[in-house]
């Protein structure tokens, strides 16, 4: 069988990736401190996808549930249903469930946008989004995008306003190469595959636009009916970057979304062996 | 006895309900010629095509001595328009009532998915290996976008092989690159699809009504049609009063109008 991998996870998979920037830190940053005590204990993380199977083993409980759907019988146009909710098709259960396997302290959150709908899932999108922003999440893990031009400004403004609230948001580049909306936004943390299935390791590519490397080839997720399958996708490396996230701000809460970046580039496995003087 | 204008709704439902299984042929002959030249690159046991379907918006509701179609659903869905290989024939035609399941996640995404071992999945058995019979180990699933990205369908393959050995894509690529073709084929069937029931329906109208008005009739049943394009209608009316001009203000026009497109090309985001 064919080894898949998505548009933008070739830089991870070629030899020529370059070193992770790095600063000259007359001491290295060690994992031991930057992730504590790996739990992510106290960090609100909100899975934006297809929603979230609660009953799942590998989830073990969803701590906030709402549905956002279309209403255009509504003056907002969009609906709010809070409350537990089932999974529509197993993909935001693997999200969850990686998140889950690095950070398992964390408070997690499922913001259903896909599924309800055919159309409009990027309008239930922008307004996902809008609800973290308004319910202290500290990190939103989007293994979704839009492709949806009028959504341009719409996102920009949501991604700027993220960063100043110091929330993160995990972005999946698209598994096809074009562009998506907002996983190339330089405001969001953007996430291609990186070689091997070992969650610890993540690279970071000196050349943006997918800027993080992480698990998500031939991954064994959890699915939706309790079970794991075999899946690939940037989908399920950017859990990964988020859970890594979730122990960061664990250990120290309020950092930005700039120090955090810095800190896991001085983590990822191309870092130089002899950072510049 | 049923009434000659009920028996005229009836085949303008009736007309509804068969178009997508008589959709024009020679654009579904592409399709299929595109998945059995996907198949045999990919080297899959089957692929297949679907297109997604609006939410149900038949002109007239039905009345409560007839039956409501199956197909109905609110949220619109999927219908399997070609298919290559395994359980081919099966699929063909096939609807499904989709905002769940592996397909359901692809239309709403716009992502790909690809997942090994699916028989583990319950929701892969229900949505997909009950319509075809035949369950595989692995599936792909590529969305096919337009040029706005909206997701027109969606191209699975079923157990995909060991390509030949000078070909350094992979499936991914491959598959995607079929999709794009696909993406030229879909909405000219999407357009024929809804233009044969609207002909039909305006015909049915006509007689009913007594007046052999075929344009009037076309005028009724197109305020039925769901929210027209207001937009696209008043540059329609514009370009229509636009014949009656002169040869050299017609080209005047065209080149304002082109370089105002150039101008509002969506900018480069990189």
């Amino acid at each position: 069988m064919n080894e898949l991998v998505p548009a933008w996870s070739e830089s991870f998979h070629r030899d020529d990736l370059g070193a992770a920037p790095r600063l000259a830190l007359p001491r290295s940053i060690s994992r031991r401190w930057a992730f504590g005590d790996r739990t992510g204990r106290g960090v609100r993380v909100a899975v934006i996808d297809s929603g979230v199977d609660a009953n799942h083993p590998a989830v073990g409980h969803v701590d906030e549930a709402v549905v956002i759907d279309m209403a255009p019988d509504t003056e907002a146009g969009v609906r709010f249903t809070v409350g537990p909710h089932e999974d529509l098709s197993g993909h935001g259960t693997a999200c969850a469930g990686i998140i889950r396997s690095l950070a398992p302290g964390v408070e997690l959150i499922s913001l259903r946008v896909l599924g309800v709908n055919l159309k409009g899932s990027a309008f239930a999108f922008a307004h996902a989004l809008e609800w973290c922003l308004d319910h202290g999440v500290h990190i939103a893990n989007l293994s979704l995008s839009t492709s949806n031009e009028d959504y341009y400004e719409t996102f920009h403004d949501l991604v700027d306003r993220a960063s100043f609230a110091r929330m993160m948001l995990v972005s999946a580049m698209n598994n096809e190469r074009k562009t998506t909306i907002p996983s190339e936004f330089a405001g969001v943390f953007s996430v291609a595959c990186g070689p091997g299935t070992n969650r610890e390791k993540f690279w970071c590519n000196p050349a943006a636009p997918a800027e993080w490397g992480a698990a998500g080839v031939d991954v064994e997720v959890p699915w939706s009916g309790g079970g794991t399958v075999t899946a690939t996708g940037n989908s399920f490396a950017a859990p990964v970057i988020a859970g890594h996230l979730a122990r960061l701000l664990g250990a120290h809460p309020g950092l930005t979304p700039w120090q955090a970046r810095t800190v896991l580039a001085e983590l990822a496995e191309n870092r130089a062996t002899h950072p510049p003087r | 006895m049923t009434s000659r204008p009920d028996l005229i709704r009836r085949l303008a439902l009736l007309a509804d309900d068969l178009a997508p299984l008589t959709p024009p042929a020679s654009w579904i002959d592409q399709l299929r010629g595109l998945c059995d030249t996907a198949r045999l690159v990919l080297g899959a046991a089957a692929v297949s095509v679907a297109r997604t379907v609006d939410a149900d918006t038949r002109p007239d509701s039905p009345q409560p001595d007839s039956p409501e179609p199956e197909s109905a659903d609110p949220r619109g869905g999927l219908v399997y328009v070609a298919a290559s290989g395994e359980g081919a024939d099966q699929i063909t035609g096939t609807r499904l009532a989709s905002g769940s399941g592996l397909a359901g996640f692809v239309v709403a995404s716009g992502q790909s998915l690809a997942i090994d071992r699916v028989q583990d999945d319950v929701r892969f058995a229900r949505d997909i290996a009950e319509a075809t019979g035949y369950v595989p180990t692995s599936l792909l699933i590529v969305p096919i976008n337009s040029t706005n990205g909206d997701v027109l369908g969606l191209l699975s393959v079923l157990d995909r092989g060991t390509m030949t050995a000078q070909s350094s894509f992979d499936a991914l690529e491959v598959a995607s690159a079929f999709a794009a073709q696909a993406a030229f084929v879909l909405p000219r069937i999407d357009l024929l699809v809804r233009l044969g029931p609207v002909l039909v329906q305006a015909i049915a109208d006509a007689v009913a009504h007594d007046d052999h008005d075929l344009a009037a009739a076309l005028g009724r049943i197109a305020t039925r049609l769901g929210p027209p394009d207001d937009e696209l209608a008043a540059t329609a009316a514009l370009l229509a009063e636009l014949r009656s001009r002169p040869t050299e203000t017609r080209r005047r026009v065209e080149r304002v109008l082109s370089e105002l497109l150039a101008l509002t090309e969506p900018r480069r985001r990189r």
